[in-house]
């Protein structure tokens, strides 16, 4: 079988939302914490793939094709003595030995890539001669920190260096300003290299993660963990296509090719609905959720888990909404249409978009495993404000050159801070590119 | 009876006083005996008390006129009476002064005494005799005239009877009777006239004209007709054979028989009901009437006789078309033959009754004749009354013996019901009790039919029949007469009917002969849950089933006519019990939805990991020209998707059936034109999945497929142009194309997908769960289930074929989208080459730089001029094929938006959901001469004409 994907999870966050992410996996797959089928599971009549994310070894047990990288083991130490540690095979497991971490610097993570190089490499080399026909990679981290951001930069280098005709999608959780004080460096760091070098960017954002947990799920402050889990349960639904292949959308490329008409545009944003974590089942719906409920709470701003400023022409270059659950396909059809009337969604002018709607019947086990959820990928102008605002928090600190002298210790800007000014361009030629995307002249962009 | 006291006192009277009696006490008498006779009190006249009399209808108001036409006419029967009276007296007195011997008296005197008797006998019945006093005077008036020259015997035997009862039968009376006395069927004829005409035989003067008739008749030797003889007669008319004076007529004679016209209408040439001897007989003697006996046959007779025989004409007719039945060996069919069995259960007792008559005559021919007016014996009335009912059978059988010379089995079933409804309970009841007996064999085959599913109806009664076309279809191996189910053949043969066919072309409907008490649509009923069991039992080779259901039905209750209610009940029963399995078995035993899922699945490309590595497995050997394409290179391809991907779980039985297949191709075309993957099914599964479904599985299949392989081929392209753009970054001059030919991409991405997205959710899905639901119903029968099958598979091919309802015009929509497809890939190859030109640039980039440097490279083939032709004829080709492409979208929009289905109607919706192409359109010309990015030129000749130029270009 084919189209197999490689899972990067690199530093906390990365490793944080990648553990939540499998044990998701394994709950709608029937795989038992040991890599075993559930019984349930067992007779082949799920329709799923699990290929795709897992594989099996030669006790038949599932192993997931993740590979988990961190400078400093305390997350990993986690994984390793929850229910989950036989779960992952341990030639995959790289943790730093001196255990020092990143501190936080993009450059230090970038120069433990590099040193590392070989060690990772070998590890992925392994993993992606173990497929039958590689699809691409997904790396999982946060750009604000050291090790996610930085070694995470130097991956997606690299990865897109050695495998050049494979996809790499990142979920990369955009920091909070507050997070980190040198967030800004480490963020517009390692956004040059997810415009630069991945094919696709999930955008997730702890601002609105926090607000979404706040909202909805009425937890105020949440802890990592729980704004984890929200990420988690988006990458979930965000593959169930691959997982559980119907007529279309059955492929990686075939969802991205249709939300990113452009190279460098291709910074998604997600939506959830309706949100019901193990540990945060607050939430009681008061009514049967309908389809219609579904597709229109994802278009709406407070659901998605980036936060953005929209002004009146931005627009959705492009929507993918995947609807999972027990869905009459002819509500979907009315939906459809009830959205057109209302408008409830404002396209691009230079071509051709509209909300695609993939359904997808998980036949999962488990309470509520019916129940109509969906998830919206989209590809969104709006994304701007977002770049936007990471160049502006990086032009305030660099303004006053302030924590650049830890960069300056690493190898990269041993030269000087070229890269900075560099990554500053890119970040800022992809915002201006949104921003043109939202005039019928983008026809014509970049022209000579 | 009291006739001969009467005469005898008149004797004595004229025997005692030889002088003229007078009068009063003689009128007297006669008022006392003969009340009605006396005067009427209101009309009476001083002049004439003593003569009054009161008319019979004294009660009517009378005008005057009347009263004294009535009494003049009184007055005149009293005194005949009188002279009479003395008359007789005279001719005793002088009789027995004369000569003393009895035989003279008797001679002379007694035939008239006896004719007085007569008529004292009618006056008697007419119950003109109010009580026995006046009688008990007479006798006393009598014996005091002369008690000694009384004969005492008959006083002492008639004086009794008057007081006792009337009704006594009268003392046999002496042979000397003439035989031509009036004959015993004048008898009630008489009787009512008793009361007006009293008179009317007792004269010889004052003869009334019959009597007139009758003696003149007498006179010429034309005596009444002997009664016995036209009584026998009428036995033999009774049983349809002439009789010996009266005959079944051969032809109608018309003009002499009012009758004739009307009931000649019903006889039709065998045996005409009142063609006998009748008026010729009578007129001119010898006639039809081989006479050896005279006599005449009075009008009222003749009808009597005319009724009475109308009963033989029907037992003829009756009895003909049983003969006929049964004796000829045509096949009548069951249903005639039961109405035969009953025709002669009724006859028999016809017979009977028949037998009862004769020996009623044999009583009455051993008795006196003329006196059969009482109690016991047969008359032409009697007999007439007798037959009553049993002529009212006869004719209604002959009715129905009518209607089975035309109609047959179901047919004659219902003809015959339809006199059910008839007002006379008798007429009612009688046909029940036809149909109760002709039903039956209705019934059996019905039974045999709705439990078993066998038709048993050798003689094509039943609406339902084997299709005389499947018969001929498959030669000689159903006997024309039985049914046989399949007789295991079809399933040896490996299907080789299909079984849809056997389903719809097995048996046919037949209207006409659905019986009336059955209606059309519970026939239909039947005639599916027969069907249902039938096909049950030889298609799905499930007969275990059908025999113990049968049993236990059969146990139940057997149907009959006179249980309607019941014999709904059980076919609704058994209508649901028979559909309800073949549901069942379909669904189960032949796990038809897993099929219907598997098509869904494989054909319709919804098992996407199946598709996706069959395409990617087939693609290299696809590309290829159809020649080179070989079956099991395809078969292995098919067989390892299967294995890679989810279909490996689906059952073996599922998998075996799927088979890829080279169609058809002509010169030039490559394997992605002839490739086409199949399932195959037999029967029984064929009967829902018939070889026109099948081809319309193929249609689905091909359209979806091309559709996956532009999507493919899209989505590489994708990766090149897009996600590839890395490789390529570096060379100037380039990125606006590739920009422009990334926008086209997005724009042919997007249709596609949306393309995709509607047959996937509106068409497919949606039709799905139609069908689904009508599956989780399972209701009706396997008509039912075929036509939901069928009702599914034509709208997802309708939708997904985009086809019109215009005429010639169906595919046009279709037309344009393949076109646009087609350009897809030519802008796909278009776009490779830019990219291996890009490449191409690149290298020869890197060379110069190498150069510069002072690097040795190899020497440069291409001439940078050669490589700028090529670079412009690519462009070239991009953007027709653009701008083609761009042109299809928009009629599709076009076409789709004006389609006649709401759902066709929605993809353009889809396709154009942000305006996008309504924009374009309202500004289509300087949009096109902007993407040329020269426009310039002619300019207003329509976006159309602009874009022509820039192909030509």
């Amino acid at each position: 079988m084919g189209r197999e994907i490689i899972s990067l999870q690199a530093g906390q966050a990365g490793n944080q939302i990648g553990a939540q992410f499998w044990q998701k996996l394994c709950a709608e797959h029937g795989i038992t914490p040991q890599g075993n089928l559930e019984e349930w599971a067992a007779d082949g009549s799920q329709g799923d793939r699990k290929d795709v994310f897992f594989y099996q070894a030669d006790d038949e047990h599932y192993i997931p094709r993740a590979i988990l990288i961190d400078l400093e083991p305390r997350v990993i130490n986690n994984i390793l003595t929850s229910p989950f540690k036989g779960l992952y095979n341990p030639e995959n497991i790289y943790v730093s030995k001196d255990g020092g971490g990143a501190g936080n610097n993009w450059a230090q993570g970038y120069s433990a890539g590099e040193r590392l190089y070989d060690d990772l490499i070998e590890m992925i080399d392994r993993e992606a001669d173990g497929s039958d026909s590689l699809e691409g990679f997904m790396l999982l981290h946060s750009i604000a920190g050291g090790t996610g951001s930085g070694l995470g930069s130097y991956l997606l280098e690299r990865l897109s260096d050695r495998f050049p005709k494979k996809l790499i999608q990142t979920y990369s959780v955009f920091p909070e300003s507050s997070d980190v004080v040198v967030q800004p460096y480490n963020s517009l760091l390692a956004m040059k290299r997810l415009v630069n070098n991945a094919d696709s960017v999930v955008v997730l954002d702890n601002a609105a993660l926090t607000r979404i947990a706040a909202d909805r799920l009425h937890i105020q402050d949440p802890s990592f963990v729980q704004t984890n889990q929200l990420v988690s349960t988006v990458m979930a639904a965000s593959t169930t296509t691959l997982r559980y292949p119907s007529y279309m959308n059955n492929d990686l490329v075939g969802i991205i090719s249709s939300l990113i008409p452009t190279p460098r545009c291709h910074f998604l944003m997600t939506s959830y609905t309706p949100f019901t974590g193990d540990e945060i089942d607050k939430a009681k719906s008061i009514r049967k959720t309908t389809t219609l409920d579904v597709m229109r709470r994802l278009l709406q701003p407070k659901n998605r888990m980036v936060s953005t400023v929209s002004t009146k022409s931005s627009a959705y270059i492009s929507c993918l909404n995947i609807i999972s659950g027990d869905v009459d396909p002819t509500d979907v059809h009315k939906s459809l249409l009830r959205i057109r009337e209302r408008q409830l969604a404002n396209f691009i002018p230079w071509g051709p978009a509209s909300i695609q709607v993939a359904l997808t019947k998980k036949r999962g086990m488990g309470a509520g495993s019916n129940r109509v959820s969906g998830v919206m990928m989209a590809n969104h102008t709006s994304m701007a404000s977002l770049f936007k605002r990471m160049i502006h928090q990086y032009d305030m600190l660099r303004k006053r050159n302030a924590f650049l002298e830890q960069y300056k210790k690493e190898e990269i800007f041993a030269n000087g801070l070229d890269e900075f000014d560099d990554a500053r361009r890119v970040v800022a030629e992809l915002q201006e590119e949104y921003v043109a995307a939202e005039s019928p002249d983008y026809i014509d962009y970049g022209g000579e | 009876m009291s006739a001969r006291p009467s005469s005898s006192a008149s004797t004595h009277r004229a025997r005692t006083s030889s002088t003229p009696v007078p009068r009063a006490p003689l009128e007297q008498l006669i008022y006392s005996l003969v009340p009605s006779l006396a005067p009427h009190r209101s009309h009476r006249y001083s002049a004439d008390v003593r003569s009054g009399r009161s008319s019979v209808a004294s009660s009517r108001p009378v005008s005057r006129a009347d009263v004294e036409e009535e009494e003049r006419e009184r007055r005149d029967r009293v005194k005949e009476l009188v002279e009479w009276c003395e008359e007789i007296m005279a001719s005793r007195a002088s009789s027995v002064q004369s000569a003393r011997t009895d035989g003279r008296v008797n001679e002379s005197g007694s035939e008239r005494a006896l004719r007085f008797n007569g008529t004292w006998s009618k006056l008697e019945k007419g119950r003109l005799l109010s009580s026995p006093l006046p009688h008990l005077q007479f006798l006393l008036a009598l014996s005091e005239y002369d008690p000694s020259n009384t004969p005492r015997p008959p006083v002492a035997t008639s004086s009794p009877i008057p007081s006792s009862s009337r009704s006594m039968p009268p003392p046999p009376m002496p042979r000397i009777f003439p035989s031509n006395q009036p004959s015993s069927s004048r008898i009630p004829l008489n009787e009512t006239q008793a009361g007006n005409v009293p008179t009317l035989e007792l004269d010889v003067k004052g003869k009334s004209k019959a009597d007139v008739l009758k003696a003149w008749r007498t006179s010429k030797s034309q005596p009444p007709f002997p009664p016995h003889l036209l009584l026998r007669d009428s036995l033999y008319l009774l049983q349809g054979i002439d009789g010996r004076y009266i005959r079944f007529a051969l032809s109608p004679p018309k003009e002499q028989n009012p009758y004739l016209t009307e009931k000649g209408k019903a006889g039709e040439g065998a045996g005409f009901p009142l063609g006998k001897e009748g008026t010729p007989a009578v007129v001119d003697q010898g006639g039809e009437e081989e006479e050896e006996v005279d006599g005449y046959v009075t009008k009222p007779t003749r009808t009597l006789l005319m009724q009475i025989s109308e009963l033989g004409m029907l037992y003829r007719r009756v009895t003909h078309f049983i003969s006929t039945r049964q004796t000829t060996d045509r096949k009548g069919g069951m249903t005639e033959q039961s109405l035969c069995h009953f025709l002669h259960h009724e006859l028999s007792e016809y017979h009977r009754l028949l037998a009862v008559l004769e020996s009623q005559m044999n009583m009455t021919s051993t008795d006196d004749e003329d006196k059969p007016a009482e109690g016991a014996g047969l008359t032409l009335m009697r007999l007439g009354l007798w037959t009553e009912e049993m002529k009212l059978k006869l004719k209604q059988m002959s009715l129905v013996v009518d209607e089975a010379k035309n109609a047959h089995g179901g047919a004659l079933v219902s003809k015959i019901h339809s006199h059910t409804s008839h007002g006379d309970p008798l007429i009612r009841r009688f046909t029940d009790q036809i149909l109760e007996e002709v039903s039956k064999p209705f019934f059996a085959t019905l039974q045999r039919w709705i439990f078993s599913g066998d038709l048993q109806d050798p003689f094509k009664e039943f609406f339902v029949q084997l299709n005389p076309e499947n018969i001929s279809l498959r030669d000689g191996r159903i006997s024309p007469a039985g049914d046989v189910g399949f007789e295991g053949g079809i399933d040896a043969a490996g299907g080789l009917e299909e079984a849809h066919k056997v389903w719809e072309k097995k048996y046919v409907f037949v209207k006409k002969m659905v019986p009336g008490f059955v209606s059309e649509d519970f026939g239909k009923k039947i005639f599916s849950t027969g069907r249902s069991l039938n096909f049950i039992r030889y298609s799905c080779g499930d007969s275990d089933w059908i025999e113990t259901q049968a049993k236990l039905a059969n146990a139940g209750r057997a149907l009959k006519y006179s249980d309607l209610a019941g014999l709904e009940r059980s076919i609704d029963d058994a209508y649901s019990i028979a559909s309800q399995r073949l549901l069942e078995i379909f669904f189960d035993k032949f796990v038809l939805l897993d099929h219907l899922r598997a098509l869904k699945s494989y054909l319709m490309l919804g098992a996407g990991d199946f598709t996706e590595l069959l395409m990617e497995a087939l693609a290299p050997r696809l590309s290829k020209p159809a020649i080179s394409l070989y079956r099991h290179h395809l078969t292995s391809d098919l067989e390892s998707a299967i294995r890679g991907s989810n279909a490996q779980f689906d059952s073996p039985d599922i998998l075996r059936r799927l088979d890829a297949r080279i169609l058809e191709y002509s010169h030039g075309e490559t394997g992605w034109d002839c490739f086409a993957l199949e399932y195959k099914v037999e029967a029984p599964l064929n009967a829902v999945l018939d070889s026109r479904a099948m081809v319309d599985y193929d249609r689905l299949f091909h359209h979806l497929w091309r559709l996956k392989r532009v999507e493919v081929a899209l989505t590489q392209g994708w990766m090149r142009v897009t996600s590839g753009s890395k490789l390529y970054e570096r060379i100037p001059g380039l990125s606006n194309d590739w920009h422009h030919c990334r926008i086209v991409q997005a724009e042919m991405v997007h249709f596609l997908r949306q393309l995709q997205a509607f047959y996937q959710l509106e068409v497919i899905e949606c039709s799905w769960q139609a069908l689904m639901e009508f599956v989780n119903k399972r209701e009706g029968d396997l008509d039912a289930l075929i036509s939901a099958h069928r009702g599914y598979l034509s709208r997802v091919v309708k939708k997904v074929l985009l086809l019109s309802t215009k005429r010639d015009k169906e595919e046009i929509l279709l037309d344009t989208v393949r076109e646009a497809l087609d350009y897809i890939l030519q802008f796909r190859d278009a776009t490779d080459d830019l990219y291996g030109w890009s490449l191409a640039e690149a290298t020869r980039l890197d060379r110069e730089r190498d150069a510069e440097r002072g690097l040795y490279t190899l020497p440069t083939t291409d001439s940078q001029d050669l490589a700028a032709n090529q670079l412009n004829a690519i462009r070239s080709r991009i953007r027709t094929c653009s701008n083609a492409f761009q042109d299809r979208i928009i009629s599709i929009c076009h076409l789709a938006g004006s389609h006649s289905d709401l759902d066709v109607r929605f993809l353009a919706i889809r396709i154009a959901w942000n305006g996008h192409y309504a924009l374009r359109k309202s500004r289509g010309t300087a949009g096109a001469g902007g993407i040329g990015g020269s426009g310039g030129g002619g300019g207003h000749g329509g976006s159309k004409s602009t874009r022509d130029r820039e192909r030509d270009r």
